[in-house]
């Protein structure tokens, strides 16, 4: 008795001591309600993408020609409304779970839940597919993007997050990454505190959360970004880039900037590991930025735990992908 | 002799035989074991059959038991052969067990067999069925094969990483080399002084 | 005999009696209205003032009927059975996948029964090839398949004398039965648990 109640004060004072150092939330603290521009965010969002639904008019049929499993079948669907999802739905039950990411006339990577503009051919993709580069392309995208989210979602107000941005997917590097500005000039992440950033990339997996993507003009999305100093910065160059309009992704309350195309849910990321906070640059003189990385498999894979650990070990080391403060040398690598 | 070596000495069945199942036969127990060796020497002489799953499930520990004492010891043993000649009811199975199938799976780390739970039509008969094949037969293979697709993520992280490895490795290795060479330059560079020297006046 | 004489006099009695009564008021005889019924029925109100056992069951049998109500669980057990025990409705099954290769459904942990076939007949045609050109020779050496348009792969010295039996499907090479899948490796086990980097660049 005396020992468990030993036991329980040691686990107390050190999650006590994690909070203060850290400033990582721990279950008990988890953040319930969401801040009011984050809030405000969501409702630019959830008010454009009505108005866009609204914009569309009158309903156009476009053919949609279904190639694969378990047969080829045209489907009548409709244009700017039906998502690829909405094909799969006529498919089977087994086709909503299982397809992350559409393929559209054979070489367009496509979200399941954007809505099809055209007549065209499509395929659903899985993570086991022939050829599934793209699809992995997409996934460690969906990985940055959902550790963004793990991260907004873990640290304390005092801890004065700003999240960056991250760099394109390059799954040879051996993790995903996203880079983040703290208030703290020197802070050396302990194993705990890594993971709880895993346990938050895993929660965010268990919660099925549905990966929407809207396509914004520059305005709207200043507006939106108001509150954040790095992604205002970045927002010109983005629109610039692409006629004037920047591409959104959302899950559950997190919206971020990216070029996509991402897996259809967060459900399909597995197993996960924060590997390692790397401190990059001084910004002012109480920021920094870090450098966040780790390395994750889709759900239904299974590696041991040697392997899995040789990619953790590896995870580890700095990530070589473009540094968000150093100078452009490719436009496009700005923003994945 | 290290511990790997030493578990050799004993026999280790994969696949153990099974505790006694009711193969309901009209001849009692003789013509229940006529039916396990004609299960058996089916399955020598094919290599995939398919069958009932009590009866593969029995007759598969049978013939995991002929295979091992058949590679552990040789024809040249008379209990082993005499086992041989009661399971194998067509003798030229015999010559199959010891001349094909011993080389072929003498190696194995894993079970002889494979036992596959066969689809039956809905609703069907109540019993199970189940397929029975020898490991390494010429027939096509009955799971897919997810082995050799590279690109699959975990095989690309992999692939990856051991790259990163080895030219670690071959990194630590240049630096050894330059470090040893540097000491024996540092070793004979004083002697060396003096050979030049000569060389200079031969010149 | 004496019985049937009785039973054929009562009933032309029993006539006779209807014919008086009813016969002159122009109607037919009910018999003919239901026919196949027993007359007690009808006839009872009229003879309500003597009881007999005959009249009561008429041709008819009496079965046995309940004696005791049934109560609703026994009923209901009855129904639809005992859940986890002898569950009569029907249950959706929630083991059923549907494979990867082909897209046909299939029960967990059990083999595609689509893909399965395909192998099965292969399989088939292949077993009696080998049969065929085994006969009743003592098995020496392993057998090797060839499909149309195969040549039998050289050893490792680069000869051909290796020694299997041959035997030649008389087809094309199935395009899902991959050869690749079947090849051994020839790389030798490493003796060594030392990993030295090889085959760099």
């Amino acid at each position: 008795m005396a020992g468990n109640k030993m036991l329980f004060q040691t686990v107390l004072n050190t999650l006590q001591r994690f909070n203060r150092l850290s400033n990582i939330r721990t279950y008990s603290t988890s953040k319930e309600t969401v801040s009011p521009a984050i809030a405000k965010r969501n409702e630019l969002f959830s008010e454009e993408q009505r108005r866009q639904k609204a914009a569309v008019g009158r309903v156009e049929k476009i053919e949609v020609r279904y190639l694969g499993l378990p047969e080829d079948v045209t489907l009548a669907m409709n244009a700017h409304i039906s998502t690829p999802y909405n094909c799969a739905q006529h498919l089977s039950d087994g086709h909503c779970k299982r397809s992350a990411l559409a393929l559209k006339d054979g070489n367009v990577p496509w979200d399941m839940h954007r809505p099809l503009t055209e007549s065209c051919t499509l395929q659903l993709l899985n993570f086991t597919v022939a050829d599934p580069h793209l699809i992995n392309k997409a996934f460690w995208r969906t990985c940055s993007f959902m550790l963004g989210a793990a991260l907004e979602n873990s640290f304390t107000d005092e801890a004065h997050l700003q999240l960056h941005s991250f760099p394109g997917p390059n799954i040879k590097s051996g993790s995903f990454v996203y880079d983040i500005v703290l208030q703290a000039q020197s802070w050396q992440p302990t194993k705990a505190e890594m993971r709880a950033l895993s346990a938050a990339m895993i929660r965010l997996a268990a919660k099925d959360l549905k990966i929407e993507r809207l396509d914004v003009n520059n305005e709207l999305a200043l507006e939106m970004f108001a509150d954040s100093r790095y992604k205002r910065e970045q927002l010109p160059s983005i629109a610039q880039q692409n006629q004037g309009r920047v591409t959104l992704y959302r899950m559950g309350t997190h919206i971020d900037i990216s070029r996509g195309p991402m897996v259809a849910s967060s459900r399909f990321l597995g197993k996960c590991t924060v590997a390692a906070a790397h401190k990059i640059a001084n910004e002012g003189d109480k920021d920094a930025l870090y450098r966040v990385q780790g390395v994750g498999l889709p759900a239904g894979f299974t590696l041991d735990h040697v392997s899995y650990g040789t990619l953790e070990e590896r995870a580890r080391k700095l990530n070589s992908a473009r540094l968000p403060n150093e100078p452009f040398e490719e436009q496009h690598q700005q923003i994945a | 002799m290290n511990q790997a070596d030493v578990s050799k000495l004993m026999s280790q069945l994969r696949i153990a035989v099974k505790p006694h199942r009711n193969l309901r036969n009209p001849d009692g127990p003789e013509g229940r074991l006529l039916k396990l060796r004609k299960t058996v020497t089916a399955l020598v002489k094919h290599e995939r059959i398919e069958l009932y799953y009590n009866r593969a499930d029995e007759a598969r520990g049978y013939a995991e038991l002929l295979i091992s004492n058949a590679i552990r010891y040789g024809d040249r043993h008379k209990a082993t052969m005499e086992l041989a000649d009661y399971w194998l009811l067509e003798k030229q199975l015999v010559h199959k067990l010891f001349k094909v199938l011993v080389p072929r799976l003498e190696n194995c780390n894993f079970s002889y067999t494979r036992m596959y739970k066969a689809p039956r039509d809905y609703p069907g008969m109540y019993y199970r069925k189940s397929v029975l094949e020898l490991r390494g037969n010429p027939y096509p293979s009955l799971l897919p094969d997810y082995t050799n697709n590279r690109n699959l993520i975990h095989n690309v992280l992999l692939d990856e990483a051991r790259k990163d490895y080895r030219r670690e490795k071959l990194a630590e290795l240049a630096d050894k080399i330059a470090s040893e060479s540097a000491v024996n330059a540092e070793k004979v560079g004083s002697e060396g002084d003096a050979k030049e020297a000569e060389n200079v006046e031969k010149a | 005999m004496s019985r049937n004489i009785y039973q054929s006099l009562n009933s032309f009695l029993n006539r006779l009696e209807r014919f008086i009564f009813f016969g002159h008021r122009g109607q037919p005889p009910l018999e003919l209205a239901l026919v196949g019924m027993p007359s007690v029925g009808l006839n009872a109100p009229n003879k309500s003032d003597r009881f007999s056992l005959k009249n009561l069951l008429g041709d008819g049998i009496l079965w046995a009927v309940p004696k005791h109500r049934r109560t609703i669980e026994k009923r209901l057990n009855r129904k639809f059975g005992l859940p986890g025990y002898n569950w009569k409705p029907l249950v959706a099954k929630t083991n059923l996948r549907s494979c990867n290769q082909c897209g046909h459904d299939h029960e967990l942990g059990v083999l595609c029964p689509h893909c399965y076939k395909k192998v099965e007949q292969e399989t088939r045609l292949m077993q009696e090839k080998i049969e065929q050109k085994l006969g009743l020779e003592p098995i020496e050496h392993e057998v090797v398949v060839l499909y149309q348009g195969e040549q039998l792969e050289k050893n490792e010295n680069g000869s051909n004398d290796r020694k299997v039996r041959v035997v030649e499907m008389e087809k094309p090479r199935p395009v899902w039965f991959s050869k690749n899948l079947m090849q051994k490796t020839t790389a030798q086990p490493a003796d060594t648990k030392e990993v030295k980097p090889s085959n760099l660049g």
